[in-house]
């Protein structure tokens, strides 16, 4: 008996360890590139000014990419003979890997930026300019081929005016559906979803206990798993999965997907309709949810709008920052 | 079996510290700071003072909350909401505006307010940058201030709410940080001060309104959408301009997101203008959805009555001449 306290504790302790190494595991590397001569003091071609070792963040003039702080007081740098004004470009490029010719959506603080079409072997590069130096918001998501989406992956950005940041290393988390909405106890139920090609797919089962299974996904990124309903009880569970290739690139978890273990099998439709947040039933949860949801903030609803709130939103019969919290949940952009 | 009992002796107690620890560590509470370059001002100076958000390992997507201050103490000089990490404002930080209550009207003379909510689409677990290793706290707002008389006092932030990034509106673990401030009757040098402010040079960035419509709001009249981000002084307001010709006009009207437009047919150019604290301005156009029939333009009827009146005059002309 003693030995089995020792054993759960032990078990709990690992199973801890291992949920804090999946939220550490998942990292990007974050370069910025800025012109060579930058930071020797002397103002050359392609810098605005340039402060040597007093290069820096606000309150100093110059930028470390040696571009003029917006914040920043006192114009140093040598007065313009001649050249008329210098154009530096601020951008940040996000590459790393989503799913095969699968469509990537870059959001800029909530608003979509830009798209690209990751290649054949699911490697994407998208990038946005025209930035100023500041605080920024991106998002990253993908579509698979059927149209599920993946949960959005999101990096707060110190963007540095003049430079070029790079953030490399992003694994947009796989999708994940279900093939029965639910399932008679004792028959498979098939999880499934799109990723990488070649990852380790890890899923995981959430019920009482957590179940973990294995597989690989084919050169399309494609994967799948049958589950045996016996190992759970009757009731809801839920599935998530994430990808690596590896040991080095790591995904986060996908969003998490629900099923029933009952007495008989319903067949599921693929999880690409977005329903919580989206108050225009127009597919995406952006701005113009956000302003009708705004609208009633702090008003008594109408009868009309009260049967969205409930089946859209936190159903309180209100608009308040909860609402708003489950809207910016399911942003899309 | 004696020994097994002492390893369990050992072990168990270890493995409950740790789990104990590991459990403190994680949940650690987001935090919201008030902080400033100093505690001590002199009478008559500008001083700035940011409200922080450290998430410290959760993902936060909306806050809200009230800054109150001694107005006997301060002046509130400016709030800049510039560089957030806010996205979307459900109430951008204002000042609470003097209520017809004599009980509230006479608490409002002492002490100044400002509300503020907001959300972080996609969620919020700290600011990364290649200058350092890992995530630091982001800037909700600033509030600049002016110090009026000697004493001391403290910024505070009541009723603060912060939700979890967790699809459900869960309220996180939050710990509050106040700031305390003494005001002396000779100036102090500020640390790294930034006043006078420094010029703001760039525009808004460019941004997209959209045009929607839903029975649910107006009566089901189309409306637009609009947010500009300015990452320097920070957006002041809107202005607006609805037109059938395709030139910008010079009349514009100060608008806010979401404005009901006035053609609702959907046939004239919006001109959305952008305007930061500094004067900066940023104009984004939508096209009109219908085109315009030539016959719904006053210029094409003034020049067919005007060719009309001529063709009528020649023909005069022509039939006196026979």
């Amino acid at each position: 008996m003693k030995k089995q306290e020792v054993g759960f504790l032990f078990s709990v302790f690992v199973l801890f360890l291992f949920s804090n190494s999946i939220v550490f595991a998942v990292t990007v590397n974050i370069t910025a590139t800025v012109n060579p001569t930058c930071g020797n003091g002397v103002v050359e071609t392609g810098e605005q000014c340039d402060a040597g070792g007093s290069n820096g963040v606000c309150p100093a003039a110059c930028s470390v990419a040696c571009a003029a702080n917006s914040c920043g007081g006192g114009s140093s740098g040598g007065g313009g003979g001649g050249g008329g004004s210098v154009y530096i470009a601020t951008s940040v490029i996000f590459s790393g890997r989503a799913y095969p010719k699968s469509a990537v959506t870059l959001l800029k603080d909530a608003q979509i930026a830009a798209t690209a079409i990751a290649g054949a072997d699911a490697n994407f590069q998208v990038s946005v300019s025209g930035l100023l130096g500041g605080n920024y918001i991106f998002s990253l998501y993908s579509e698979d081929k059927k149209g599920v989406r993946s949960s959005l992956l999101t990096f707060p950005v110190s963007v540095t005016s003049g430079a070029t940041t790079n953030v490399s290393g992003v694994f947009i988390s796989p999708t994940i559906a279900v093939d029965k909405s639910e399932v008679k106890r004792g028959d498979d139920i098939a999880i499934f979803g799109q990723s990488a090609p070649q990852s380790d797919i890890v899923i995981s089962v959430n019920s009482e206990e957590e179940f973990f299974g294995k597989t690989i996904s084919d050169k399309d990124g494609i994967y799948l798993y049958n589950f045996d309903s016996s190992f759970v009880d009757y009731g809801t569970h839920y599935a998530k999965s994430k990808a690596s290739i590896g040991n080095q690139a790591v995904s986060s978890f996908s969003s998490v997907i629900s099923f029933k273990v009952g007495t008989k099998n319903i067949f599921a439709q693929l999880p690409n309709k977005i329903e919580k947040g989206d108050l225009n039933s127009d597919g995406r949860v952006n701005l113009v949810d956000f302003s009708i949801a705004a609208y009633w903030h702090k008003r008594p609803l109408s009868t009309t709008f009260k049967p969205t709130e409930i089946e859209r939103l936190n159903g309180d019969g209100k608009i308040d920052l909860i609402d708003f919290s489950i809207m910016a949940f399911y942003w899309t952009g | 079996m004696k020994i097994e009992n002492y390893k369990l002796k050992i072990i168990t107690p270890v493995l409950v510290s740790c789990l104990l620890w590991l459990v403190a560590f994680s949940s650690q509470a987001a935090q919201l700071h008030l902080t400033s370059q100093t505690r001590e001002i002199g009478v008559g100076q500008q001083f700035q003072v940011d409200l922080m958000l450290d998430a410290e390992g959760e993902s936060i997507n909306a806050i809200e909350g009230k800054i109150t201050f001694s107005k006997e103490l301060l002046e509130i000089k400016e709030i800049s909401d510039g560089d957030s990490i806010i996205n979307l404002w459900v109430e951008r930080p204002h000042q609470r505006q003097a209520t017809s209550d004599k009980r509230q009207a006479t608490s409002d003379k002492r002490q100044g307010e400002i509300i503020f909510s907001g959300i972080i689409p996609t969620g919020f677990a700290g600011v990364l940058s290649p200058y350092y290793e890992g995530e630091r706290p982001g800037k909700i707002f600033s509030l600049i201030f002016t110090s009026k008389s000697e004493g001391e006092g403290t910024v505070n932030l009541e009723n603060g709410k912060v939700l979890l990034h967790d699809g459900l509106g869960t309220p996180a673990k939050l710990g509050i940080l106040n700031f305390e401030f003494r005001i002396l009757k000779r100036e102090v040098r500020i640390p790294d001060s930034r006043f006078p402010i420094p010029e703001d040079k760039d525009s808004p960035e460019d941004f997209k309104p959209e045009i929607a419509s839903n029975q649910n709001v107006f009566e089901g009249k189309y409306f637009l959408v609009f947010a500009a981000q300015d990452k320097g002084s920070g957006i002041d307001h809107y202005e607006i301009q609805e037109t059938r010709n395709k030139r910008q006009g010079k009349k514009w009207i100060e608008a806010e997101s979401t404005y009901v437009l006035k053609d609702q047919k959907l046939k004239s150019y919006i001109y959305v203008k952008a305007v930061d604290k500094a004067g900066n301005e940023r104009i984004a156009v939508v096209e009109p959805r219908y085109l315009i029939r030539w016959y719904e333009f006053p210029l094409a009827w003034i020049i067919i009555v005007i060719a009309g009146i001529i063709a009528y005059l020649i023909w005069r002309k022509l039939k006196n001449k026979r």
